[in-house]
């Protein structure tokens, strides 16, 4: 899957695109937690419109930016899921750690 | 006795990159059904939870085999069934809760509630040292017809 980033400040937004699963989710993990160190935002934004598929492995890589955002004092907001992607995230407790728009 | 309207098996190895591959596999063979674009997606998530199990869980110092099978019965509802010879679960009732798992802190524990959300039935059968078998369900339904 493709992944790309643009940081405004205070924020960094992670666009995905492809299909997220758990072939793919090391990757997207390592560029998720190699982006916030870097950025150090107070708001990682992670934008699903571009994914064709997700599973729960998707899940797995944002409770792991939710982490490595807590840690640093930040927040984690997803925006933008497709059907599929949305109906695997509402059957999940994910609400509870993040805002998904 | 229901009829078998048509079926299809597959055998693959246990890698992550092979489950693209079975997603594409199931959602091919389901599209005789003329599903809608909500039960496709459920179908995929579904398939790709079970066969993620097994390349994660089910093998850990081996490559080993998944078998797929994908049966149409004549009231339209698709059978899929997910099958390996690995370690086997020791406890299928904890391994089905939510949020529990065995795999390191990047798994998420959702695979067999996601499995029992989106499909009508899910049946886990599992002998440790043996294997595991997922029997999946789902009602296909018929459209009415366009006037």
């Amino acid at each position: 899957m493709d992944l790309a980033a643009k940081h405004e400040p205070g924020k960094v937004i992670v666009y995905m695109k492809g299909e997220l699963d758990h072939h793919a989710a090391k990757g997207a993990m390592d560029y998720i937690e190699s982006t916030i160190d870097l950025h150090l935002p107070m708001q990682l934004i992670v934008d699903l419109s571009g994914l064709s598929f997700m599973d729960s492995s998707g899940i797995g890589v944002l409770m792991a930016a939710y982490r490595a955002m807590r840690a640093i004092g930040g927040k984690v907001l997803v925006q933008n899921a497709p059907a599929q992607a949305m109906k695997v995230l509402r059957a999940t407790p994910l609400d509870a750690f993040m805002k998904i728009l | 006795m229901k009829k078998e309207v048509n079926r299809m098996s597959l055998r693959f190895p246990a890698r992550s990159s092979n489950e693209g591959f079975a997603r594409s596999a199931v959602t091919a063979f389901a599209v005789q059904l003329d599903p809608t674009l909500e039960e496709l997606g459920d179908l995929k998530t579904a398939v790709s939870e079970a066969v993620t199990n097994c390349i994660v869980h089910a093998y850990p110092d081996s490559l080993g085999e998944i078998a797929l099978t994908a049966i149409l019965w004549e009231d339209g509802v698709l059978e899929i069934r997910i099958r390996d010879r690995g370690r086997g679960i020791e406890d299928v009732e904890k391994a089905r809760e939510p949020l529990y798992t065995t795999g390191g802190s990047e798994r998420s524990g959702m695979g067999f509630t996601i499995m029992e959300s989106f499909m009508d039935s899910l049946k886990v059968r599992s002998q440790p040292g043996k294997g595991t078998v997922v029997v999946m369900k789902k009602k296909i339904h018929v459209k009415a017809p366009v006037r």
